[in-house]
């Protein structure tokens, strides 16, 4: 029976990675009683790249995007991105995708306008389905005609679904 | 030394109600040894007709999963979440 120390060995790939060989498996970090996995103490995931995001109002508009980065850590998104919308007249509530999906428990999330056309400074609730962020002033939402033609740089932070 | 690039949907989540998480890798190899892997996601969700334009085996999932119940319930959520 192998050592822990040569357990832990095995899990070194040649380029020095330590790879964890299963599915949904993580680090748990030694602060609770509780050995079941995963748990709250699970770090499970993480990941980085790029994304695109689509419209989700139901209005078929397409944006231009000139970036949309993310990072997922555990359950937790953060992401950035900077789309324009296009000429339209649709009266829906705008609705941009996110990478991943929302976990509906946790809906207190949101985001913040990091540059915009627009005439005001807009912040950005979680929507949980369609997976999406939803522009707001205040309590007001914002529809597609209201985004016409503007640019929306924004960041948002959100707990995913897994 | 040979450096080549090459693009794959290295995973596909579909969620509970439909929704399918694409995440496609760009693979960039060194004399046939991957040396990097870049991500990039899209979400498609149940009755997106662009997922037919997706790579495989994107449009063969949404073939399978979406049934015009999926559909109809998911859009039933969305009429009832969605709200300006």
């Amino acid at each position: 029976m192998a050592t822990n120390a040569q357990y832990l060995a095995s899990l070194v790939n040649s380029s020095g990675n330590i790879n964890i060989p299963v599915s949904n498996g993580g680090v748990v970090f030694n602060n609770t009683n509780t050995t079941a996995s995963p748990t709250s103490t699970t770090q499970n995931d993480y990941e980085t790249g790029t994304w695109t995001p689509t419209d989700q109002s139901g209005a078929s508009l397409s944006f231009t995007t000139n970036y949309a980065y993310y990072t997922k850590i555990g359950n937790m998104v953060y992401c950035s991105c900077a789309v324009t919308y296009p000429s339209t007249a649709s009266g829906a509530q705008a609705l941009i995708s996110v990478p991943f999906s929302v976990n509906s428990s946790a809906q207190t999330y949101g985001g913040f306008t990091r540059y915009t056309t627009y005439s005001s400074n807009i912040q950005f609730l979680i929507n949980v389905t369609p997976a999406s962020v939803a522009p707001y002033l205040l309590s007001t939402g914002l529809t597609n005609a209201n985004l016409s033609g503007k640019r929306l740089d924004f960041v948002a932070v959100y707990q995913a679904s897994f | 030394m040979t450096i080549s690039s090459s693009t794959v949907i290295d995973k596909t989540e579909v969620l509970q109600d439909g929704t399918i998480q694409v995440r496609q890798a760009e693979i960039i190899t060194k004399d046939g040894v991957e040396i990097a892997r870049n991500f990039h996601r899209w979400v498609r969700h149940p009755g997106d007709t662009d997922a037919q334009s997706d790579p495989a085996p994107v449009p063969a999932i949404a073939n399978a999963v979406w049934t015009s119940d999926v559909v109809s319930v998911y859009q039933a959520q969305v009429a009832s979440q969605a709200k300006v």
